[in-house]
């Protein structure tokens, strides 16, 4: 039964991964439509640590839990006792509302995470593997128009013009967590950041195929490295007996990646590359400050911020703009970006405690949350957006002691109409496996 | 927990995944930003070329025994003098021999001699330009040698023995008669009777002793075209009206302009078929060709290196019928062509083939030309290249100037192809036209431009 489960969920995950690999670098990750903000800047960007701690406003930076790894502080892997494989897909509609009351509902299904963790010496040294999106754009716009098209008069035909936006930066991370003491663990992490944003505009002839469509792309591909340190501080007995208080932080060096923008006529095999251009890119520095505190087995609460410094992201790629050069990268220029900081809280409640005999949805996990981020992008140089969402969750135990399966809602709304903004509400579902088994790990004789 | 479940979860997943194709996009966030989405929108331009006319004489032969069989040729005969300014008078002299025949009736082949039988020649009328009303007086003579008709151009001619007609005096006939009969000499007769009795090498010996004819009409207010397959020279027996009918083998007509006293408008260009005065269109590529759109001239393709993405092309070259129709008479018939013919002129010597250009099978006119198919269904009202021709002929040109060389096609060259058209099929529209005589006028890039317009390329752009 167990070795069962055990291919089902790995021929899952590799199904998942598979897909992810094959799928054209621009579109990995990611299917449909959303918000118009990921048009800027480097997209929208994902925070995702874990599946436990989206549920409870995506911070969770001083989290310790067996069943969950979180991906955003790494001193947090040193705590492992089951080799872990998570993976997660999610899907979000958006309702987008600009000024004049009109509306848009864009839909998108995207993959969170695949995360894989060990111990090397248990709840001593674990290493943590994950490969998930670091930003996304995906955003999808249409006018609507007619031109004559001669020769003869009257002969006006409708046209559409679709601008996209499509891919985005991926991260891969593999790391090292160590327990210094009952109190202090720390880690270390090295990212490969790299991937390709690309926006897209078509102009389509949807009532006749006596005219070609066109379609200029322009892209940034980027690559490069980064390092994210972090450490974990565990108190326990703080307030009462048996509670436990953390205290967690994280920073994330700045990256530096270098890459190429370009400007391409047509797609697929009759791709025309109009223009290329190399450059380099600095992304801020990223801190993350939580707290996480448990009274009794049953409670979890967590308070987490984060701040990240867009303001100080930079680019040599060329502000100029031409017939075939490409949009400006960032689109705007980096004026139009922010520092960024969010702030999140959530709780988790387990009504079974320890109790391992008590009945299944005593044992179900029930999360819930929310949060509020100053956004980094900042498309009118003047006003400040902001997103504001709820979440909540479940995490359903299953047959596997270390293995549960989670559900989580997201709900919020982001922006503003004022100012010719748009501002998005938003919900999103998403579904988790979190598997986790003693691997690598030599029976003992009795 | 069963695996079952986790099967459900899996797919629930990839649900989650792939569930996105309920969008309902709108123009929600057009706005936003310093740099908004703008641009991708198509325009349409027409570019006119720069008009000249040039004289390139048509072919006007045709010989039935060799390919293509062209089962419509047809010669002509007649003179016209057309309203429209700078036609001037056109004249053309028709020339027909016949096939021989393997074997004749007993009663012909058997006559002593010439007055028991009689010779005519049997015309079907297929063409007509000019007065309908005047009566044609024709003549006919003689060819003192064997004529290579085919592929013979309209400028040629043949000698012929025109000391006297081998018609009757009488020989007249009204142009809209249908069928006409020609009456021969009975002196005609009898110098050709051996000849027309020689059966020898199933009428090899015939077709070497009889050259043929010449037919002109030169005091005639129009010119009428006969069907050359239809063509007879029937001999009959009189006393029992049997016959023999000896079927048109090669025709050919001459075709000349004279007593040009006028110009035609100086706000058209005058194309005539038969006399070969074709149209030539050039267009010129860059900025400075096109910047009297002043909204689209940095988006045009320049030898700066600047690109056009192109949706659609076309090539339109209307006949303004209204302009002819002003120049018209009571009684006087003036046919419009049925279609139209255009080669084009490879620039260079790196230029692809005509049939890599088209996509299509070969489609090339001596050294360097290129037949450009149109589409049948435009003709008579004007000379169309449809968008499949046309748009690889821009797009591939508009690559070519980007990268400093030359277009696919120098020179554009229409000339009036009066024949019919296959409907469906722009192939059919390669093919050389009948001999004609027909006028056209083809209106002149103006300031108050009116329908129909100039020659023109109407391109469907969308600008960078």
């Amino acid at each position: 039964m167990r070795l069962g489960l055990i291919r089902v969920l790995l021929a899952g995950l590799l199904v998942a991964a598979g897909g992810l690999l094959a799928a054209p670098p621009a579109q990995a990750q990611s299917n449909g439509q959303g918000t118009i903000y990921s048009r800027f800047g480097l997209g929208s960007l994902i925070e995702f640590s874990s599946s436990q701690t989206q549920a409870m406003g995506g911070g969770g930076y001083a989290l310790r839990s067996l069943n969950y790894n979180p991906d955003a502080n790494p001193a947090l892997w040193s705590d492992q006792v089951f080799t872990r494989l998570s993976g997660g897909a999610s899907y979000q509609s958006i309702t987008a509302t600009d000024g004049s009351g009109t509306t848009s509902r864009l839909t998108s299904g995207n993959v969170q995470a695949l995360q894989l963790n060990f111990p090397l010496y248990e709840r001593t040294l674990g290493v943590g593997l994950s490969f998930q999106p670091y930003s996304r754009s995906n955003y999808q716009v249409v006018r609507r128009n007619g031109v004559q098209i001669g020769p003869q008069p009257d002969t006006e035909v409708p046209y559409r013009v679709n601008f996209t936006g499509s891919g985005g930066l991926h991260r891969l991370r593999g790391g090292l967590g160590y327990r210094i003491n009952e109190v202090l663990s720390v880690g270390a992490t090295a990212d490969l950041i790299f991937g390709i944003i690309e926006s897209r505009r078509r102009t389509t002839w949807p009532s006749t195929q006596a005219l070609r469509d066109v379609v200029v792309s322009d892209g940034v591909q980027l690559s490069g490295f980064t390092s994210t340190l972090g450490t974990h501080l565990a108190l326990a007995d703080v307030l009462t007996a048996d509670d436990a208080l953390s205290i967690g932080a994280s920073v994330t060096l700045p990256a530096s990646l270098s890459g190429e923008r370009y400007r391409t006529l047509d797609e697929d095999l009759a791709r025309d590359t109009l223009s290329v251009e190399r450059g380099d890119v600095t992304l801020p520095w990223k801190g993350r400050l939580g707290a996480s505190y448990q009274p009794n087995a049953r409670w979890t609460f967590v308070l987490d911020g984060l701040f990240d410094p867009w303001s100080t992201f930079s680019s040599s790629f060329s502000s100029e703009t031409g017939v075939t050069e490409p949009v400006r990268f960032p689109v705007g220029g980096t004026s139009t970006l922010t520092d960024r900081w969010r702030l999140s809280v959530g709780a988790e409640v387990v009504p079974a405690g320890e109790d391992q005999l008590a009945g299944y949805f005593a044992q179900t996990a029930y999360r819930f949350g929310g949060y509020v981020e100053r956004m980094y992008v900042q498309p009118d140089r003047q006003t400040d957006l902001h997103e504001f969402a709820l979440t909540t969750g479940l995490s359903l135990p299953t047959s596997l002691s270390g293995t549960r399966i989670d559900l989580n809602i997201v709900a919020g709304t982001r922006g503003t109409t004022s100012n010719a903004l748009v501002r998005d509400t938003f919900y999103g579902v998403s579904l988790h496996v979190n598997f986790g088994e003693r691997w690598f790990q030599r029976r003992k004789l009795r | 927990m069963k695996s079952s479940w986790l099967y459900a979860v899996l797919l629930g997943g990839a649900t989650l995944l792939f569930l996105s194709a309920c969008s309902d996009s709108t123009s929600v966030g057009l706005g936003v930003g310093p740099d908004s989405l703008r641009g991708g929108e198509p325009i349409t331009l027409d570019i006119p070329p720069t008009l000249d006319t040039t004289r390139t004489s048509p072919i006007t032969g045709t010989n039935f025994r060799q390919t293509p069989s062209r089962s419509t040729w047809r010669f002509l005969v007649g003179v016209v003098d057309d309203p429209i300014p700078g036609t001037g008078v056109i004249e053309a002299e028709g020339y027909v021999d016949f096939a021989g025949r393997s074997a004749l009736p007993p009663e012909i082949r058997d006559a002593p001699d010439a007055d028991s039988l009689s010779a005519e020649l049997r015309l079907r009328t297929t063409y007509l330009h000019g007065r309908t009303e005047e009566p044609v007086e024709v003549k006919i003579y003689d060819l003192t040698a064997e004529a290579e008709m085919d592929s013979a151009r309209a400028p040629a001619s043949f000698d012929a023995d025109e000391t006297e007609s081998v018609a009757v005096d009488t020989a007249t006939f009204v142009p809209r008669d249908s069928l006409i009969t020609i009456e021969l000499r009975d002196s005609w007769i009898n110098e050709h009777l051996e000849t027309l009795k020689d059966t020898t090498d199933d009428g090899g010996g015939f077709e070497n002793n009889f050259p043929g004819f010449k037919i002109v009409a030169p005091n005639s207010q129009a010119v009428v075209g006969f069907s050359a397959s239809s063509a007879t020279l029937r001999l009959t027996y009189e006393p029992d009206t049997t016959n023999a009918d000896y079927a048109g083998l090669k025709t050919f007509t001459h075709i000349e302009q004279r007593n040009v006293t006028a110009s035609p408008p100086n706000t058209h260009r005058l194309l005539l078929g038969g006399v070969g005065v074709n149209l030539t269109m050039d267009w010129a590529y860059g900025e400075e060709e096109f910047a009297r759109d002043e909204t689209t001239i940095d988006s045009l393709p320049a030898s700066t290196g600047q690109v056009l993405p192109l949706n659609r092309a076309e090539i339109f070259v209307p006949v303004d019928t209204l302009a002819m129709d002003d120049f018209s008479e009571s009684s006087f018939v003036r046919p419009r062509p049925m279609g139209f013919r255009m080669v084009a002129t490879r620039s260079a010597e790196d230029v692809p083939s005509c049939a890599v250009i088209f996509r299509s099978r070969e489609l090339a006119v001596g050294d360097r030309g290129c037949e450009v198919p149109l589409a049948p269904s435009a003709a008579p009202g004007a000379a169309l290249v449809s968008d499949n021709f046309a748009f690889p002929v821009f797009q591939e040109s508009f690559r070519r100037v980007r990268e400093g060389q030359s277009p696919l096609f120098t020179t554009y060259r229409v000339q009036v192809a009066d024949r019919e058209n296959i409907p469906g099929n722009p192939l059919s529209t390669t093919e050389p036209g009948l001999p004609s005589t027909v006028p056209v006028l083809i209106q002149r890039p103006s300031s108050s431009q009116e329908e129909p317009g100039p020659p023109r390329a109407t391109l469907t752009v969308t600008p960078l």
